[in-house]
């Protein structure tokens, strides 16, 4: 027997969007950027996406995946690098996950987006200060906020467009209801 | 093309931008140079944050003076010249203030930004 | 076959704290050498750019701080012994641990417990993600990808696993006596 027959299929789709992450921040990082350090955090669209219809399990689920499968495929898995991966994406996955449970009715993705990027970026520069760059980390801190939110709304225009215009989800949700 | 969107979309990412701005001017205009300790001895300088606890020796000429940074205040507790006038100083901690040796060549004082009242006294002298 | 696979895995675990402990500037730099040029040995590139990238900002970030002897003073801004220190420390701490890590995943190493399987799963699938071609156009980027998950919901995932080479193996067991070494010798000075 394979691996993937043991699992019910909504098992199958919480590891099939945590290899869409790996897969987006695989793409991301060939991205030649104009500024080190410079996120774009693609891989958030996958949690997006899984935000509209996972349950809590699953969703919390996909976020470790996430983290995990990136530390092991970008090899920075017993890094610094991966604390702050981690602290970040924690940190974006709960804000985005109870403004969507508390508030979806009055805001889209986007606004989820730039909200759950803001709370990683936020995240990391904190742990970034304590670790590697101490209180300077504070210097850097403006630019890396507005990069980040320019490009977390993007990214939430593409997910609210995706999460409409996908079959897959749209069988996914058929097949949830 | 339609409408995407909702209404609060537009709070969160005024209320990001506010966050944004609020935090340049704390980081960039408004950076109160903290208070840093800098010590002259034979031509070389050491440089310490007054708001770090810190316990260091000095080379001079008679041997190391002693210097000690605690609670945001400077002292010498010890040194190996005869007249002990550096350690009888006692406490200097303003921005301005020093504390000098000078039989072992050792020269400390108080930098950074003196806060708006104290320049006006300095001013007004 | 299934511990063969997992042993950079472990011998990268055994190198771990004595990078971790080291208290010697000089002999973390090493260490962090070695870690790296290890790459090219195992068939790998090294980017030499981002690298230098990190080292350079972490310290240019730590000299903000200053702390200890100063050594120049251009331009009124003093670059202090320890502020330098520091800031060369934690870059070469977060290069040689990145690397050490990269090692310890050369094998696809196969985790424990259910969380391990999950993994797998989606190593699977990320395999398949990156064995797909997508197009990248901006009028067609949402179709493709949703194409691509459809069609990989429908692939039933398995992992190719390929025998380590000899010499994999053999730095396994040399690398961490070379790290500990450095790690005894940054000790006694």
């Amino acid at each position: 027997m394979s691996p993937s027959e043991q699992y019910s299929v909504r098992i199958k789709d919480v590891a099939l969007l945590a290899a869409f992450a790996l897969f987006l921040s695989t793409i991301e990082y060939v991205i030649p950027k104009p500024v080190p350090y410079m996120r774009i955090g693609l891989a958030n669209l996958s949690v997006l996406i899984g935000l509209t219809y996972l349950n809590l399990k699953e969703y919390a689920l996909l976020a470790v995946l996430k983290v995990l499968g990136q530390g092991i495929v970008h090899g920075t898995l017993f890094s610094y690098i991966f604390l702050l991966s981690a602290a970040g994406s924690f940190a974006s996955a709960l804000v985005m996950l109870l403004i969507y449970r508390t508030a979806s009715r009055r805001i889209s993705l986007i606004g989820i987006s730039a909200a759950g990027a803001f709370a990683s970026n936020l995240a990391q520069i904190l742990l970034a200060g304590v670790m590697l760059f101490g209180s300077a980390a504070w210097l850097i801190a403006p630019p890396f906020l507005a990069a980040g939110l320019i490009a977390s709304v993007v990214l939430g225009i593409f997910a609210e467009k995706f999460s409409r215009e996908s079959l897959w989800l749209k069988k996914r949700r058929g097949a949830a209801a | 093309m339609k409408m995407i969107g909702k209404p609060a979309d537009a709070a969160v990412i005024a209320g990001i931008v506010v966050f944004i701005v609020l935090i340049s001017f704390q980081v960039y205009a408004n950076r109160g140079e903290a208070s840093q300790v800098r010590i002259d001895a034979q031509g070389e300088q050491w440089i310490y944050s007054l708001d770090a606890d810190q316990r260091v020796m000095i080379p001079g000429p008679l041997g190391d003076t002693e210097v000690v940074i605690k609670d945001g205040q400077v002292h010498i507790p010890d040194s190996p010249c005869r007249n002990k006038i550096c350690v009888t100083s006692g406490l200097i901690h303003r921005v301005g203030q020093w504390l000098i040796c000078l039989p072992n060549d050792v020269f400390i004082r108080v930098e950074g930004e003196v806060p708006r009242d104290q320049e006006v006294d300095d001013v007004a002298f | 076959m299934k511990e063969q696979r997992n042993l950079p895995l472990i011998s990268g675990l055994l190198m771990l704290p004595a990078l971790v402990f080291q208290q010697n500037l000089l002999f973390l730099g090493l260490q962090t050498l070695f870690l790296v040029m290890l790459q090219p040995i195992l068939g790998k590139r090294i980017r030499v750019l981002p690298n230098l990238i990190m080292l350079s900002t972490i310290t240019a970030l730590n000299l903000v701080q200053p702390y200890g002897r100063v050594l120049a003073e251009p331009l009124g801004f003093p670059v202090t012994v320890g502020a330098l220190e520091l800031g060369m420390r934690r870059s070469f701490m977060l290069i040689s641990l990145i690397y050490l890590s990269k090692f310890m995943v050369i094998g696809s190493p196969r985790f424990p417990g259910r969380l391990g399987e999950m993994l797998s799963l989606q190593f699977s699938y990320y395999q398949g993600f990156l064995s797909t071609p997508v197009s990248l156009r901006p009028s067609q980027i949402i179709r493709s990808l949703d194409q691509l998950l459809l069609s990989l919901e429908a692939s039933d995932g398995t992992v190719h696993v390929s025998r380590l080479p000899k010499r994999v193996l053999m730095f396994c067991a040399a690398s961490p006596v070379l790290i500990w070494v450095c790690f005894a010798a940054g000790s006694l000075q």
